[in-house]
Order: structure tokens, then sequence, then C-alpha cells
């Protein structure tokens, strides 16, 4: 998410990179130090070398430290240990007999530019141009006093005078630039936090309107189906459904629940809503085989549980007002993954190309609905070769499961519930 | 985004748009330095051709990076930091060879330190191990190059020195700029995350009013018509004729509203919600959605926040004139030649058509006219650009007073069609059933 850092934080959290970056600047001038002092030992080992090395690792050490704890105490013995360290070294290395004929030396600039790296305490670029001067100063004075004890000339040492205006140029610049796109950063944050509300409530209308076209549109189709007479016991149950759905029915816990109960215990097919769905299909009349593993069903959290009854209650219904015929099948199945029922008829099939753009059982109460809820639905068909829907929803076996003797009759059971889901 | 890939400029393209001075002036610093170097030390210089080629080489580094950097260029890419290096390199690699047999000190090459300082550059643009093996293999690079020159030396020190003199100018800038990137990368992802939660949590307070917002709507809807017709027909218990037609109507109408509703796209809530402003702002405007195919709903949270971001800004400008806003979103996939290779071998699809698509093109053109000078209209949208820019995957900007044109590219892979599962056969629709030919996959 491209949000960018709020105008509050762009100062700590800029002074806290920089001062990490010029700390492994100074780690790794420290490091070539320590490598160039080793080297030169092999050649020819002075005891003022070894107390070198002591001192640079010392050095390393501390700046380690203060790379972690950016505190006063600890960058003040920063500075005195590095002054040191820059005295002990310049003397050694400008004091080899035949080495080095003027102190203008990269390689003694090494733990002078370390010394400047010390990035300390505090934060704002002024508090950081204020220590790096300091640093500058100390490893100035110490070189300068090691090198007049050696009988090399001092000459202005450039790489250290160019890496502190640098680095000083660096805070600066940060410190300054800042200003642009002040008014754009706020901006694009209420952007994203309306981004965020527009996308929950386009949810909750996808819900409602899934809702919706489950109740009453698909009763308003059945109704203008009917033949003139009196209303088929089927069609009057439906619009009676249909009206307690949109009296009674909490339609605010439908489009938002977030977590609903779950039904106790008992057997995890009876009580599923795919269950009731089927049910309710029967008695509108179509006749429903049901194969595979209906336990499996049990697997499902209630939200899934729900909303997958939804959909395969729109597919039995899409049977009962378009396939022609009044038989169904229902196969669960379910692999270590996902749960999916699919669900067949061998009625009159369909092509996408007659379907009507307006039409919403498949795209809104079945497809949107179990997509929600990171499924998959394929929908198979052909005119004269039947409709084949596989609704597949993720749900690890592994996930606690009611347990249930699956020898249940189903017969003998009242359904847990015969009211809406 | 992925920690790997992450670069300050990819989180927070506006702290980033601030630094860009940063590349220019380490570009001078260098090329300067070069210069000088090569000026100073003209007496070691033994083929002047090549100290030539060898700034010229540092120019065409300086060149990349400043090009790359660019405001109106984002993000930096990987391909052009390669070049940006190996320019780099090769001008460290001539120089050394222009004075090959003659180089009295290693410190004085500009080579080595030019490296590091560009790599340093790097810092708000690159992931930060992209800058620590550059860093890596350039040290490599400059040892092999410093190694064979110990004869020629005028300090009589170990080798191994000249060495590290040469490592450490490449590689000090390299690490602080590596541990700039890595630092600001982590502290703008915990803040990220932490502003995430934030949004989530107001959300979720304004969780029951949308809810009930949007329930209400419904009930509304229904209670018109809907219910009452149902009521009375229960009531009655008997069909007829104009019953029927009634519920056809009824049916037609719901229909209809639930269609409109779930094509209503996330663009034009923006542009309903800019046009309101305007409207309290006192300047009623006519702001036109293009979007024909619903395509808006194709892209991507940062690409509809910036976008929305964007809008409003345009809107809210001076000199914009609100008659002229037309939003418009088209599509176009993208093809790709296949040779026979890539055919699988029951497709004869792509036999015939050997273009099959693989990505898609969306694209989002704002056109509107503002009355401002082009240099004030790039002035005020320079830091939404500079966000679009990293999120769209192209960005153009077209300015021609009064006229202005904004086009956001979004590509997005398409899957292939051969990958769809066939059915699997079952009592009611058994495999003989079906046709031979596979089914199609309704939408």
């Amino acid at each position: 998410m491209s949000l960018g850092l709020p105008g509050h934080l762009v100062q700590a959290t800029l002074s806290r990179a920089l001062a990490r970056a010029s700390h492994w600047f100074g780690l790794v001038c420290l490091a070539g130090a320590l490598a160039s002092v080793i080297a030169i030992s092999l050649d020819q080992l002075t005891d003022r070398l070894l107390l070198t090395v002591a001192a640079i690792v010392g050095m390393a050490a501390l700046l380690a430290l203060l790379a972690r704890w950016r505190t006063v105490p600890l960058t003040i013995a920063y500075l005195v240990l590095g002054a040191a360290c820059v005295y002990l070294f310049t003397g050694a290395v400008l004091g080899m007999p035949g080495g080095f004929t003027s102190s203008d030396l990269f390689l003694i600039s090494l733990p002078k530019m370390a010394l400047i790296m010390v990035g300390g305490a505090g934060s704002g670029a002024l508090v950081g141009v204020l220590w790096s001067t300091l640093g500058f100063l100390l490893a100035e004075v110490a070189a300068t006093l090691a090198v007049s004890q050696t009988p090399v000339p001092d000459r202005p040492d450039v790489f250290t005078i160019v890496t502190y205006l640098m680095l000083v140029g660096v805070m600066f610049l940060d410190g300054l630039t800042r200003r642009t796109g002040r008014a754009a950063q706020p901006a694009i944050h209420r952007a994203v936090q309306d981004d965020e509300a527009r996308t929950l409530r386009h949810d909750f209308d996808v819900r409602a309107i899934a809702l919706m076209h489950d109740t009453t549109l698909n009763q308003l189709v059945s109704v203008a189906r009917a033949k003139p007479g009196p209303l088929s016991r089927g069609l009057e149950a439906g619009i009676r459904e249909t009206l307690t759905t949109l009296a009674e029915r909490d339609w605010l816990t439908h489009v938002d629940e977030r977590t609903a109960t779950a039904p106790a215990g008992g057997d995890g097919w009876l009580s599923s809503a795919v269950y009731r769905a089927i049910d309710r299909s029967r008695d509108r009349g179509l006749v429903v085989d049901i194969t595979g593993d209906k336990e499996s069903l049990g697997r499902l959290n209630p939200e899934q549980d729900r909303e997958l009854g939804l959909a395969v209650q729109q597919c039995l219904v899409n049977v009962l007002l378009h396939a022609g015929i009044a038989s169904a099948e229902v196969v669960i199945d379910a692999d270590a993954e996902n749960v999916s029922v699919m669900v067949l008829d061998a009625g009159a099939g369909f092509m996408e190309s007659e379907t009507g753009t307006d039409r919403l059982g498949l795209r809104q109460s079945v497809r949107k609905r179990i997509e929600r809820l990171g499924g998959t639905v394929v929908i198979w068909s052909r005119p004269g070769a039947g409709t084949s829907v596989l609704l597949t929803l993720p749900a690890p076996a592994d996930a606690p499961a009611p347990a249930a003797p699956s020898t249940h009759a189903l017969a003998d059971e009242t359904p847990t519930a015969q009211v809406l889901p | 985004m992925t920690g790997r890939r992450a670069t300050q400029q990819r989180l927070d393209p506006l702290g980033t748009l601030a630094a860009w001075p940063l590349a220019p002036a380490i570009c001078a610093v260098v090329l300067g330095y070069a210069v000088i170097a090569t000026l100073l030390q003209a007496d070691q210089v033994q083929h002047p051709v090549l100290a030539t080629l060898a700034l010229l080489a540092m120019v065409a580094a300086a060149a990349t990076l400043i090009y790359a950097t660019g405001p109106a260029r984002s993000p930096f890419g990987a391909r052009l930091h390669l070049l940006m290096l190996g320019c780099a390199v090769l001008g460290y690699v001539l120089e050394v060879l222009s004075r090959w047999g003659s180089n009295q000190l290693v410190q004085d090459d500009f080579g080595p330190i030019s490296i590091g300082l560009f790599l340093l550059a790097l810092a708000p643009y690159r992931p930060w191990r992209q800058i620590a093996w550059s860093g890596a293999a350039a040290s490599v690079i400059a040892i092999a190059l410093t190694l064979p020159q110990t004869g020629t030396f005028r300090l009589d020190v170990p080798v191994a020195v000249y060495a590290i003199v040469s490592v450490t100018q490449i590689l000090a800038p390299a690490a602080a700029g590596a541990a700039y990137s890595r630092r600001i990368v982590r502290s703008i992802l915990i803040w990220q995350n932490d502003a995430r939660r934030a949004i989530v949590a107001r959300t979720e307070e304004a969780r029951g009013q949308l809810a009930r917002a949007v329930v209400e709507q419904q009930v509304t809807q229904l209670k018109s018509g809907v219910i009452p017709f149902l009521t009375e027909l229960l009531e009655r218990g008997t069909v007829t004729a104009l019953d029927i037609a009634q519920a056809n109507h009824l049916a037609g109408e719901v229909r209809r509203s639930l269609v409109a509703e779930i094509d209503r796209t996330w663009l034009d809530s923006v542009i309903a919600r800019e046009r309101a402003a305007l409207v309290e702002r006192g300047t009623p405007g006519l702001l036109v959605v293009a979007d024909p195919e619903h395509r808006a709903t194709d892209f991507t949270a940062e690409q509809r926040a910036s976008t929305a971001a964007s809008l409003a800004a345009l809107c809210a400008a001076q000199g914009f004139d609100p008659h002229t806003l037309v939003v418009q979103v088209t599509g176009t996939p993208k093809l790709r030649k296949t040779g026979p290779a890539a055919r699988t071998p029951n497709s004869k699809a792509t036999t015939s058509t050997p273009n099959i698509p693989i990505t898609h093109l969306d694209t989002i053109t704002i056109q509107a006219a503002i009355d401002l000078p082009p240099r004030k209209s790039r002035a005020l949208l320079r830091p939404y650009l500079g966000v679009l820019r990293v999120v769209f995957d192209s960005v153009r900007v077209t300015v021609r007073r009064p006229s202005l044109i904004i086009e956001l590219d979004a590509l997005r892979p398409v899957s292939p069609t051969a990958a769809r599962p066939a059915a699997p056969a079952t009592p009611a629709t058994p495999i003989g059933v079906r046709a031979p030919q596979p089914p199609r996959q309704v939408r």
C-alpha cells in the first residue's frame, strides 16, 4: 500500500535511517583501517600496531552499540575513544620507517571518517550536524597532534573534509526538501481510508442484493410463470416464505453477520444450511438425490455454511424455474483442503449467449457469494445436456468438526431448523 | 509489497520525490572529481583516448542515474540500475587501463569512489540487497584491477593495503546506501502495518452504520410495491392474469434496480462524491464516467485510492472547469505471438489464431480542462503523479492548456482457457450424455 509516511513521522524516520547509513559507512571504514593495520603488521610487527588494532576493535564495538542505542553517553564515549584511536592509528601508520611520505592519505582518513559518522543521539538534521561537526573537529585535532610527532609533513586531508561536507549536505537536504507534497500525503491517506469504507459498503450491497434476489425476485418470477387460478401448494409456500423472510428476518444480521452462532453439536449434515436448502426445495416439489460425503459439510464455518446453503438453494431454484424437469442431484465431496457441492440436473441447459445480461441468479446469488468467501464456482451447461454447477469452498480437514455418528437415518430426524438460515 | 523488492520509492513515493536533488548533486560531485583527478594526474595517463572514454563512461553512468531518478520516471527499475553500474565499472576499468604501468597511487583514482557514490545515490530507489550486491561485485573487480599493478605504486606498503583502499572507497558508501534503504523500508513497513490496522479499526466502527444504510435502502424499495402485492396475492389465494402481468412488471423493475446497483463501481462512487463536493463549493459540474464494461472493478486498492485522490485534487484545483471532466476506462488484450512449441496438442483454436492474449491492459483516461499555465498544472499534479507512477504500470500526461489528459495503464495477466477443469461424470449427467465438444463455461 503506497501510503507514504505522514508528516509527523518523517523527521524521526529519516534521522534514524541516516544514522544507520552513517554507522555502516563508519563500520566499513574501521574494517578497512583494521585490515590495513593487520596487513602492515604482517610485514613488520610493532607494539604500537598491536595497540592500534585494539583501539580500532574497541571503536568498532562502540559504533555497533551506538547503532543500536543512540544515547548521549554512548555518543560521547565513541567520540572520545574515536579521537584516541585516530591519534594512535595516525601515529602508528605514519611512524613506520620508510612507508609514507605525507599525511594526506586515504588510509589515514579511515578512522577519521568513521568518527564523523557518529550519527549521534537525538533526531533532526541540526542535532546530527552538530554531532558530526564535533567528530570532525576531534578527528582533525587528534590527527594533527599525531602527525606532528612524526617526520611526515602535515597536509590537509581532503577525503575527511569532503566526506564531512557531503554528510552535512545530505542532512540539510533531507531537513529542507520535505516541504513538497505536504498536501498530497494526507489526501492519499484519506483516499485509502475512503476506499476501505467503500469496499465494505459494496460488500454489504452485494449481500443484500443476493438476498433480495433469493427472496423477492425469484418469487415474482414464480408468480409470473404461474397459470391463472388457485395458488398451487408450492407457490403458496414460496410466497409465505418470502414474506416471512422480508418481514421477520433480521435483515441487518443477514447483511452483516460477523459470526453466526454455530449449531451446537449434533449432526454436521442435518444442521447444515445445504440440508435445509434441499429440504425447502423438496417442499416445493423438486426431487433431489443426495450422494457423497455429507458429513464433510460439518467442516464449514457458520458463515460458509450459511452462504453455501443460500447458493445451493439458488441453484435448485434455477432447476425449478428454468430446467424444465423436477429432479436434480446434489453430490457432496471433500478432500483435505476443500469441501465441494455439485448441483446437477439433466434439464434444458443453456448457452451463455442466451442468458440476458440482466440475469442475476448465477452471477450474484451463486458466484459472488462463493467467491467472496475464497471459493470457486464452475458451471457447465449446454442446451439439452443439462447443467452442472460445482461450488467449492476452502475448509481444511483438520479444522474441528462436530463429532457425529454417520449412521443417522435421515427420515427419522426432524430437521434442526425449518426456518430459513 | 514484499520486503525483498521494497524500496522507499515504492512505499513512500512522495518522500522520495522530495529527495530527488540528491542524485544530480552526487553526479556533479563525481563528474567534477573525475575531471579534476584526470587533469591533476595527466602525467600518469598513458593513453589519453582511454582516459577520455573513461570520463565519457562516467558521464553515461551519471546521465543514467539522473534519468532514472527523475520525478517523471518512477519507479527506478533493475535494468537502469545495471546500466548505471555497468557504465561506472566500465569507466573505472578504462581509467585503470589509461594509466596502466604508471599509476602511482590508488587513492586518487576516481573510479572506486565514483562507483561508491553512485551506489549511495541509489539508496531511496533500489532494494538494499541489490545495492549491497552491486557494491560487493564492484569490490571484486576493484581487487582484480589493483593487485596486478603492484610494481608500479609509489609507496612501499603491502599490496593488500592498496586493495583495501580501493575496496573501502566502494564499500563504505555502498554499505551506507544499503543500510539507509533497509532501515527506511523497515520503518515505512512498520508504519504501514499500524496505519492499516487503524484504518480497519475505523472502518469496523462504521460497520453497523453502513449495514443499516444498505438495509434501509433495500427495504424502502420493496415496501412500495413488492410486499403489498405478494401479501394481497396470498390473502386472495388465486392468481389472475393481471397478477401475472403485475409480477412480470415488478420482477423487471427489481431486476433493473439490482443490476444498476451491482454495476455501480468505486469510480462511480468517487465521481458522485466529487460531484457533491462541487455542488457544495457552489460550482456544480458535469462529471462523466465512461466505463461500459465495468472494468473499474479490476483495479487494485492502491490504484483505486491514488486515482481517487488525484481526481479529488483535480476537481479542487484552481482553474478547473467543472463541466469538462471525463473519466474513461478501456481495456485491450495484449497479444503475444506463439510458436508451434507453445501450442497444446488438443487446442485447435491456437493453430488457426496464433495470437493469444497473455495480459490485459486496462487504461483509465482522465480528461479535464484546467485554465492554468502547463508548468503550474504539472506542479499541482506532481505529488499525485509520483504515487500514480508507482502503482500503475505506465502513466502518460499530456498538458496543452487548457486541456489535460492523464492516462493510467494497468496490466493484468489473463488465465489461459486451457486450464479450465472438465466436468466430472455423475449419475445425472454421465460422460456419454454430453456432447463430444468440451462444454462452455458460463459466467
